[in-house]
């Protein structure tokens, strides 16, 4: 018997043998997680990323689309009443859209014989003139104070004649007056006018007539464009060489075309800006503002320019751009040498070392002044990127 | 390697298909030798005697799934093994091994009748392990085929000692109920 027994279980189905031997080979955490309920969860996770993704990407998309979902039917069309007589239009079976397609003209009649733009039109200027009403209390309101500030004004009014306004007794006169009433006299008669005009000398007189457009008069300084294309030759910088320690605008040599008041706030500007730390731009004979010569600069290279001055202590005038070629060669005549390779010193007198440069763009030479003062430089072609470049390069 | 894969070496009589078995399934045989006999040299020579009879039965059986018929001899091996060993504990073994004889004569041969009984009797057990839940049903194969404790299965199945013990007596009960409804009286 207890052979029997042991024979028909020894005997049973393999399968449940397989489950408790692969079930006692899983991890403890694999047992109590089965795989459909892991591949679910992966496959959720799976699912919510996707969709979050989707939605990053094409967020203002969909919101997009909501805002035209939100706006096509309900604006557009006009809302069907629950209550009221249906629509002569559905009577006669025709689809609803097709007659709807302009609700500015359509009449929707209600349970009163109106219409419904009828009603809308008397709720708005109900409305309106409520607030036709609030607005001119207001402007009541607003009219009792500017008396009152006309009044004070006409107190505490400057002595000086030329600035005296004309005062109305009447209220609201000035306001009322018609334009055949103002005063007639010309521009350059009016006291305030030439108050201005003398106020705005100091800035270059760039005032604009508003009153008279034919006034041909005057002529507001202009600041002349730089050319850059045909410099006659070769150009020393005009007077004594700045030093280090005499460079500042508005000192000497630097001043640029008109020592004027708005060139000496932007140069003050631009050396807070920039420290010690000038660049200087010239072109035949016509000196420009530290700023003009800044705007050829790119600004990285401005930056780190600043900073590589500023740590070295050093001052850089950039005085010369020669764009053309012949400029070049007689560059070359003048140093008695050709081409040499960058960074090459071929000439040191009192100080100032004179390097050449060559580089794919062509030729490109200059001065530098050792001790931080000057460096003149030639470009074959002029332009801006390459002289930032060759800059940059002979700082580093 | 995959259990096709050994039982072609096997069809190929080539040694090195009891290499590979022993490679796979050495812990696995080992495990259920150990749980009869408690003795690892015992289980070892089990395990090679197992290697044989493998390499005697296959060709021209060839199983549905190896490790469970691995499983099979192997137990059955083990079981011998144990009843030799205990035969011998009971003082040489004489009463015994008479009763043995005679109840190979009597009850425990092959006669067909017994054979067909025997049959009878595992396709029961297999329908009534079919009614159960996989737990109880994993409990009653860890205990009463792979012949492991109670210590053993609980924690195997991350369960309670008290609730294997409760879950193999419901058990025992439902097949006691189970085989008297299918008319077989043990």
């Amino acid at each position: 018997m207890n052979q029997k027994w042991k024979d028909a279980v020894g005997d049973i189905d393999e399968t449940y043998i397989d489950e408790y031997a692969s079930y006692t080979k899983k991890a403890v955490w694999k047992r109590w997680v089965p795989y459909e309920i892991a591949a679910a969860c992966a496959l959720l996770a799976l699912v919510f990323g996707i969709w979050k993704f989707q939605s990053r990407q094409t967020g203002p998309k969909n919101q997009g689309n909501i805002m035209a979902e939100q706006e096509t039917p309900s604006s557009f069309f006009p809302e069907k009443k629950a209550t009221g007589a249906p629509r002569a239009s559905e009577d006669v079976g025709e689809p609803y859209p097709s007659a709807s397609l302009q609700p500015a003209e359509e009449a929707v009649q209600d349970n009163t014989g109106n219409t419904v733009n009828e009603e809308r039109d008397n709720l708005n200027n109900s409305q309106n003139k409520k607030k036709n009403e609030k607005q001119q209390k207001n402007t009541y309101r607003a009219d009792r104070d500017i008396t009152c500030e006309e009044n004070s004004a006409a107190i505490f009014q400057p002595a000086e004649e030329s600035i005296q306004p004309v005062i109305i007794p009447e209220q609201n006169q000035q306001y009322s007056a018609k334009p055949e009433e103002l005063p007639t006299q010309k521009p350059e008669e009016t006291i305030a006018w030439n108050t201005v005009t003398a106020m705005a000398e100091p800035y270059g007189g760039r005032i604009r007539n508003v009153f008279d457009e034919s006034d041909t008069e005057y002529v507001p300084t202009q600041i002349p464009a730089p050319k850059i294309s045909s410099p006659p030759e070769l150009m020393e910088p005009a007077g004594p060489m700045p030093t280090g320690g005499n460079i500042y605008p508005g000192s000497g040599n630097m001043t640029a075309g008109n020592n004027s008041y708005e060139k000496e706030q932007a140069l003050k500007q631009l050396k807070k800006k920039y420290g010690e730390a000038w660049l200087f731009y010239y072109e035949k004979e016509q000196k420009f503002t530290l700023e003009r010569v800044l705007q050829l600069i790119s600004e990285e290279l401005r930056d780190e320019l600043y900073m590589k001055l500023h740590s070295q202590d050093m001052t850089i005038y950039v005085i010369e751009v020669k764009t053309d070629k012949t400029t070049l060669q007689q560059a070359d005549a003048e140093d008695e040498k050709s081409m040499f390779d960058v960074g090459t010193i071929v000439s040191k007198v009192n100080g100032v070392e004179t390097y050449f440069m060559k580089d794919s763009y062509g030729k490109l030479c200059a001065r530098f002044y050792k001790d931080g003062v000057l460096v003149t430089a030639w470009s074959e072609n002029g332009k801006k990127e390459q002289m930032c470049e060759f800059i940059n390069h002979m700082i580093n | 390697m995959e259990d096709r894969e050994i039982i072609e070496l096997y069809f190929e009589r080539s040694e090195r298909a009891i290499e590979e078995t022993s490679k796979k399934y050495e812990g696995y045989c080992f495990q259920i030798a150990y749980n009869i006999l408690n003795n690892h040299e015992d289980s070892y020579e089990c395990l090679n005697d197992t290697w044989l009879n493998v390499w005697n039965a296959i060709p021209p059986s060839r199983p549905d799934r190896l490790s469970s018929y691995l499983g099979k001899i192997t137990r059955n091996l083990a079981l011998n093994v144990y009843q030799k060993e205990h035969r011998k504990k009971r003082g040489g073994g004489q009463v015994d091994v008479a009763y043995e004889e005679l109840e190979m004569v009597l009850s425990g041969g092959n006669l067909p009748e017994e054979q067909v009984e025997q049959k009878l009797l595992t396709e029961c057990i297999n329908r009534y392990l079919e009614t159960l839940s996989v737990t109880k049903r994993m409990v009653f194969v860890g205990r009463y085929w792979y012949f492991e404790s109670i210590e053993q299965i609980a924690a195997h199945m991350g369960i309670s000692q008290s609730k294997v013990k409760t879950t193999l007596f419901r058990v025992r009960k439902g097949l006691r109920e189970y085989l008297e409804k299918e008319d077989i009286y043990i």
